[in-house]
C-alpha cells in the first residue's frame, strides 16, 4: 500500500503565540518554518548571506474561525475575515539554512563559557527539554515559590537550558542548589558560592528582593546561573574545548582585574550582556509581556513594541553597579538610555503566572 | 437662646476649618492625562501615602532635572541620587525620581505639614541605605511624597511635595 500524506505541526508558545512549525510529507520532514521576529531578522540576513539561502515560504495563514460560519451564499464558500490570521514566516528547504536562521539556535545562543553572546554555531533544531527536576536541585525554601515558577519557564528557553543542563543531577560533575534566604550582603539580590569540588554550588536569592517584577527576578536567576557556570567551567576535571577556551579568556581577565567578583562581572559585562538580553526577550511573553507592551504603548514610551535595548538594559543591572570597565566605556548618553529603560523594567508583572 | 445658637454655629465652622486643615495634602499638578489613562501602572496600595523628608543639600546627593516628551506634553523628570558612606558597599545607591509623564504620572502636592501623622513620615537623614533597600518594594506600591528639609523646618504650614518613585541599585 502506498499512501501519501502531508502534515503541518505548529508549535504554540505559553502565551498562545505561534512560533515554529514543521511541514511533513510521508513521515519525512520537508521543512521547518519560523515566525519572523525581531530576534530572527538578524539571523535571517546571516542565513541569506552566509549560505546563499532563499526562503521557500514567507507567509502562512490559518483559519481560526468556525467552519459553520463560512459564507456560501455566492456558491463559493468564503471564510469569515475575522477567522483568518496570517503570519510572516520564513522557511528554507536546506536544513543548514534553517539552523542558521533559528532564533533559538542562532544569534544570542549560549555557546558555552567564553563563547559569549555572539552568533554561535548553534545546536540546530529544537530544544531538547529535560524535566526540570533532573536539571537543577532546589532547596525546600525555593520549591513552589514564584522564583521556582520563573525558573521553570526559563528552562523552556533553549539558551538558558544549555547553561542549566551542565548541572543535570544524575551523573553531572557538579550540582547547583537554589535557595531563597538571607545573603551575606543584605543589599544583594542574589549570590553564588563555590563551596568546593565535592559540594554543590550554592545560589541564594535574597528573600527581600524576590518580590520584584518577574522580569527582574528572571535576570537575577540568569545572572547567578552564569556565575555558577563560570565556576563549573573553571573547576571541571574533564574540560571540553569550550571550557578550555573559557579558561584562557578567564585568565586574561584575572590579569586585568583583582578579585573573583570583579573578574566574573567584567567578563559577564563584556561577553554575556547579549546572551542575558536574548533569554529575557524570549521569556518576556510568558511573563505578561503583551500586557506590559500595552502599558508602554504611548509616544515617548515603546509605541513600536518593546525594543531589544530594553532587555539589554536589564542585563546591565547587577553589572553596572559592580563598577565594571564595560559600563565605564559606554558614553553618558548610552548610560542614561539604559537607566531610563531600567525605570520602566521595575513596573512589570510580579507574578510568574 | 439665639446667642447660643450663633455661638454653636461659629464653633462648628471653626471645627470644620480646623479639620480640613489637618487632613490636607492637595494635588497642585495635573500630570495624569486622560489620553494616557491606559498607560499608568496601578499601585497596589495607592491609598497609602508616605512622606519623606530629605535634605536637598545633603552630602553625596545629586539632583538632575530633565524634560521628557510624550505626545504634545513636556513632562518633568527630576532624579535625586543618594550615595552612602559605607566603604564595604560603595555601590549602595538609592534614587527618588519624580517622573511626571507616563507610565508613572507622579504629581506635585501642597502639603500641610501640621496635618501629618508622625508614623507616615520618614526622615531620610535618620536612615541608612539598608533601610531603603529593605523597604523600597513596599514603598513602590504607595504614594511617596518628597519634602525638602529646609521647607520642613521653616515656619510655613504649607510646603511643596513631589510625588516620587523609590528605586535602588540592584547588587548581584
Amino acid at each position: 500500500m502506498n499512501e501519501w500524506f502531508e502534515l503541518f505541526i505548529h508549535m504554540i508558545s505559553w502565551d498562545e503565540e505561534l512560533s515554529t512549525g514543521w511541514y511533513v510529507q510521508n513521515g519525512e520532514k520537508v521543512y521547518i518554518y519560523f515566525v519572523k521576529s525581531d530576534l530572527g531578522k538578524k539571523s535571517s540576513s546571516n542565513a541569506n548571506a552566509a549560505l546563499n539561502c532563499t526562503p521557500i515560504l514567507e507567509e502562512i495563514c490559518f483559519n481560526f474561525g468556525d467552519d459553520e460560519e463560512m459564507d456560501c451564499s455566492s456558491g463559493t464558500c468564503v471564510l469569515p475575515e475575522f477567522g483568518i490570521e496570517c503570519f510572516d514566516i520564513i522557511a528554507y528547504e536546506d536544513p543548514a539554512c534553517s539552523d542558521q536562521y533559528n532564533p533559538r539556535s542562532g544569534a544570542g545562543t549560549y555557546t558555552g563559557p567564553g563563547g559569549g553572546g555572539g552568533s554561535g554555531s548553534g545546536s540546530g533544531g529544537l530544544p531538547t527539554l529535560l524535566p526540570e527536576e533532573e536539571i537543577i536541585r532546589r532547596d525546600p525554601s525555593f520549591q513552589g515559590t514564584n522564583t521556582d515558577c520563573i525558573l521553570g519557564k526559563l528552562l523552556a528557553i533553549n539558551g538558558f537550558q544549555k547553561v542549566a543542563q551542565n548541572f543535570q543531577g544524575v551523573g553531572s560533575e557538579f550540582d547547583v542548589i537554589l535557595k531563597i534566604g538571607a545573603t551575606q550582603s543584605s543589599t544583594a539580590s542574589g549570590q553564588t558560592q563555590w563551596m568546593g569540588s565535592n559540594q554543590p554550588i550554592e545560589i541564594t536569592f535574597n528573600n527581600t528582593y524576590v518580590g520584584r517584577s518577574a522580569l527582574e527576578v528572571s535576570r537575577t536567576v540568569i545572572h547567578e546561573m552564569l556565575h555558577a557556570e563560570f565556576y563549573r567551567a573553571l573547576n571541571t576535571q574533564s574540560p571540553t574545548p569550550t571550557d578550555l577556551s573559557f579558561k584562557a579568556t578567564f585568565e586574561q581577565y584575572t590579569n586585568q582585574f583583582s578579585g573573583s567578583e570583579a573578574v566574573h562581572h567584567n567578563l559577564m559585562a563584556d561577553k554575556y550582556v547579549g546572551y542575558i538580553a536574548d533569554v529575557l526577550q524570549q521569556l518576556h511573553p510568558q511573563l505578561g509581556g503583551a500586557a506590559y507592551a500595552n502599558y508602554m504603548n504611548y509616544p515617548g514610551g515603546y509605541p513600536d513594541g518593546i525594543p531589544s535595548g530594553f532587555y539589554e538594559a536589564l542585563a546591565w543591572q547587577g553589572l553596572k553597579e559592580a563598577g565594571v570597565k564595560g559600563w565605564g566605556d559606554l558614553s553618558g548618553e548610552e548610560q542614561a538610555e539604559i537607566n531610563k529603560h531600567l525605570f520602566k523594567a521595575e513596573l512589570g508583572r510580579k507574578s510568574c503566572n | 437662646m439665639q446667642l447660643t445658637s450663633y455661638r454653636l454655629t461659629f464653633f462648628s465652622l471653626l471645627l470644620v476649618l480646623a479639620t480640613n486643615a489637618l487632613g490636607q495634602t492637595k494635588k497642585v499638578s495635573d500630570n495624569k492625562k486622560p489620553e494616557f489613562s491606559t498607560n499608568y501602572f496601578p499601585k497596589e496600595n495607592s491609598e497609602d501615602t508616605t512622606y519623606v523628608v530629605l535634605d536637598f543639600e545633603r552630602d553625596r546627593l545629586e539632583i538632575r532635572k530633565d524634560k521628557e516628551n510624550a505626545g504634545n506634553y513636556n513632562f518633568d523628570r527630576i532624579r535625586f541620587t543618594m550615595a552612602y558612606n559605607n566603604p564595604l558597599s560603595p555601590n549602595e545607591i538609592v534614587y527618588f525620581t519624580h517622573i511626571a509623564g507616563p507610565p508613572f504620572g507622579n504629581e506635585v502636592y501642597s502639603v500641610n505639614k501640621r496635618s501629618l501623622s508622625r508614623d507616615r513620615i520618614i526622615f531620610e537623614p535618620e536612615k541608612n541605605a539598608v533601610f531603603w533597600y529593605h523597604n523600597y518594594l513596599r514603598l513602590k506600591e504607595t504614594i511617596v511624597i518628597l519634602i525638602d528639609l529646609k521647607d520642613w523646618e521653616n515656619k510655613k504650614d504649607w510646603v511643596q511635595g513631589l510625588g516620587v518613585q523609590v528605586s535602588i541599585n540592584t547588587i548581584e
